[in-house]
């Protein structure tokens, strides 16, 4: 028992070192190459796991080379980038100015209903409102609708909307979270200051955030 | 790039131990070889044999199969207990068994046709 435990905290130490180095790509939308590779990290690592005849060591060894080949060929591919063309897909136009290229579509293997679904689900059910529709690497559609069916923006309408940005949540659960702070620009000085005039300790917070605006949102936590 | 010589460095590590891991093996094996050949039907060199298997068992299992090690281990063991029981041909045909397994542990660490396919 104790085994098992330990070869699968070594495992695990490993797959995660591991898909870290791989990057956020791996976690995410994937490339062939990629989901091959997470395919195979994953029956690599319960190999080990499972069957107590196989060293652990047999486990890490190919989780390592894969690793290898999978940070060598990203970069490989950066430096020469004609070879993309031959390790992973191209981007491919299905929709052009509002005219299906029908031997795209062949060519992928995409069914009219498929298509009609993809639009309707990026809210541009009329192809004649499409610009452009890519099927991109990772197997996605991207939907570019024409201008005249685009939603208007601010600069459409001639209003100046005030950039909010993102909410900086600088307390969470009570707790000062040091990172986003630092991030927000502030100092913990000024966020000691906000906490004095607040109308609650700093124990009772469930989040504490600022947004670019200078705007500030409070929420205590229940029955608080 | 810092994570590519990340990766290069953790792969040069790797490809380093499995090379010293590869040669300990055949090392060891050769070693073993050697001691259960000289091994006699009045049961000497078996303290020798026992001796340099439990000094390297550890290091052994770390990489090769334990199916294969424990074969291995049951081997040896067999020797010493048809040594004690005076069963000469016994003792014969699992010193015979031990060189067939000390071979197999040699051949899973050489690069060749028949371990890659």
């Amino acid at each position: 028992m104790l085994t098992v435990f330990m070869r699968t905290f070594i495992v695990y130490t490993t797959l995660i070192i591991a898909m870290r180095l791989m990057g956020k790509r791996q976690i995410g939308e994937l490339e062939v190459s990629e989901l091959v590779t997470t395919f195979m990290l994953s029956e690599l690592a319960t190999t080990p796991i499972q069957n107590l005849d196989v060293p652990v060591i047999h486990a890490v060894i190919p989780i390592v080379v894969l690793l290898f080949i999978e940070v060598l060929t990203s970069v490989v591919l950066i430096k020469i980038p004609f070879l993309k063309s031959i390790v992973s897909a191209r981007p491919n136009i299905l929709i052009r100015d509002g005219k299906i290229d029908q031997k795209e579509l062949k060519s992928n293997r995409i069914s009219l209903e498929e298509l009609m679904g993809e639009l309707r689900s990026g809210q541009c059910p009329n192809i004649s409102d499409v610009a452009y529709a890519i099927l991109e690497k990772n197997g996605k559609l991207t939907i570019v609708p024409k201008a005249k069916s685009s939603p208007p923006t601010a600069d459409d309408l001639g209003i100046k909307p005030q950039e909010s940005g993102i909410l900086h949540l600088l307390i969470i659960d009570g707790k000062i979270c040091e990172n986003n702070l630092k991030v927000s620009g502030k100092s913990r000085l000024w966020l000691e200051k906000e906490i004095s005039k607040l109308p609650c300790p700093m124990k009772n917070i469930y989040f504490f955030g600022i947004d670019d605006a200078e705007r500030i949102t409070l929420v205590r936590k229940e029955g608080k | 790039m810092k994570i590519f010589f990340i990766s290069l460095v953790i792969f040069g590590v790797m490809s380093g131990v499995i090379i010293f891991n590869s040669m300990y093996i055949n090392e060891v094996a050769a070693e073993l070889e050697e001691l259960a050949a000289a091994v006699t039907a009045e049961g000497d060199g078996i303290s020798a044999l026992e001796d340099f298997w439990d000094r390297n068992i550890r290091k052994i299992e770390f990489s090769v199969n334990h199916t294969l090690v424990d074969a291995i281990e049951i081997r040896i063991k067999n020797i010493r207990h048809f040594s004690e029981a005076g069963e000469a041909n016994s003792l014969e045909r699992e010193v015979m068994l031990l060189l067939e397994d000390l071979k197999e542990l040699k051949r899973l660490d050489e690069i060749s046709v028949h371990n890659i396919f």
